[in-house]
């Protein structure tokens, strides 16, 4: 047995879509179209200053999400802020979101890139939002075997 | 939805390996299974005093133990705070794995 245990400093997921970009960058740049309970349903938006909106979830409850930077049609990021439904400490590290889009053949390829696990990197991160330079790392470990052989 | 903050046991271990230089030792510790700070000096060729450094962090995050064999005191990795933040990553990933087919449902229905 020689399970390793795999940690990336981001998660990074992607999905193609058979729709056109004007109908996929709608959806995707509205802040917390993720908060559902598996399909996206209607929210109430409301702006709070400058690229901070509340959003209002039936069920969740309401939201702060900061939009970090958005390119049309190209890429949005969003990251949550401590707000009314949090019941979570203060200290509490809020991630970084990023989609992007990239028209392929039939349709769209929407990835989503979260980062910010550790203190002090949302803010780097931020710096560096479309920095292609920003590097990641990934440490793997033989855990289990480790793990056995004691 | 997604889990809107990250567990403060998955922030430590993120802030213990966001050095590279810390996932440098923890990786000569893992590999060695039972290890001195000096042997993982001469390993990576760094000062002592920064290996006991790093070292001292990683303990704090529960990443290795340390334990006295006569004079020595040697390390080891203890790996279930890796294994519950791998855990919480695919739990997240999965999370977007939902709402990314959510998305594409909503998508592909409005073009029809």
């Amino acid at each position: 047995m020689n399970a390793a245990t795999t940690v990336p400093d981001t998660i990074e997921r992607e999905i193609t879509i058979a729709a056109p970009l004007e109908v996929v960058w709608p959806l995707v740049s509205e802040p917390g179209w993720w908060i559902n309970e598996g399909e996206i349903r209607e929210h109430s938006i409301e702006a709070i200053r400058d690229n901070v909106w509340k959003v209002s979830d039936v069920k969740h409850g309401d939201w702060l999400i900061e939009v970090v930077g958005s390119v049309e049609q190209e890429s949005v990021s969003f990251r949550w802020l401590a707000g009314e439904s949090d019941s979570v400490q203060p200290d509490q590290l809020r991630t970084l979101v990023e989609f992007t889009l990239q028209p392929v053949d039939g349709g769209t390829l929407v990835r989503v890139v979260e980062s910010g696990f550790a203190v002090g990197t949302i803010d780097e991160k931020r710096r560096n939002t479309y920095d292609a330079n920003a590097e990641g790392w990934e440490i793997e470990l033989a855990a289990a075997k480790t793990h056995l052989e004691q | 939805m997604t889990d809107p903050s990250v567990p403060l046991e998955v922030t430590a271990v993120f802030t213990a390996l966001a050095d590279p230089r810390r996932r440098e030792v923890l990786e000569a510790v893992a590999s060695a299974g039972g290890i001195t700070a000096t042997a993982v000096a001469e390993r990576l060729t760094i000062t002592r005093q920064a290996v006991a450094k790093h070292l001292a962090v990683l303990t704090e995050a529960g990443l290795v133990t340390s334990s006295k064999r006569g004079r020595e005191v040697q390390y080891e990795v203890t790996p279930a705070p890796l294994e519950q933040t791998a855990k919480w990553l695919q739990r997240q990933a999965s999370a977007w794995d939902r709402q990314l087919e959510a998305l594409k449902r909503r998508a592909e229905r409005s073009i029809r």
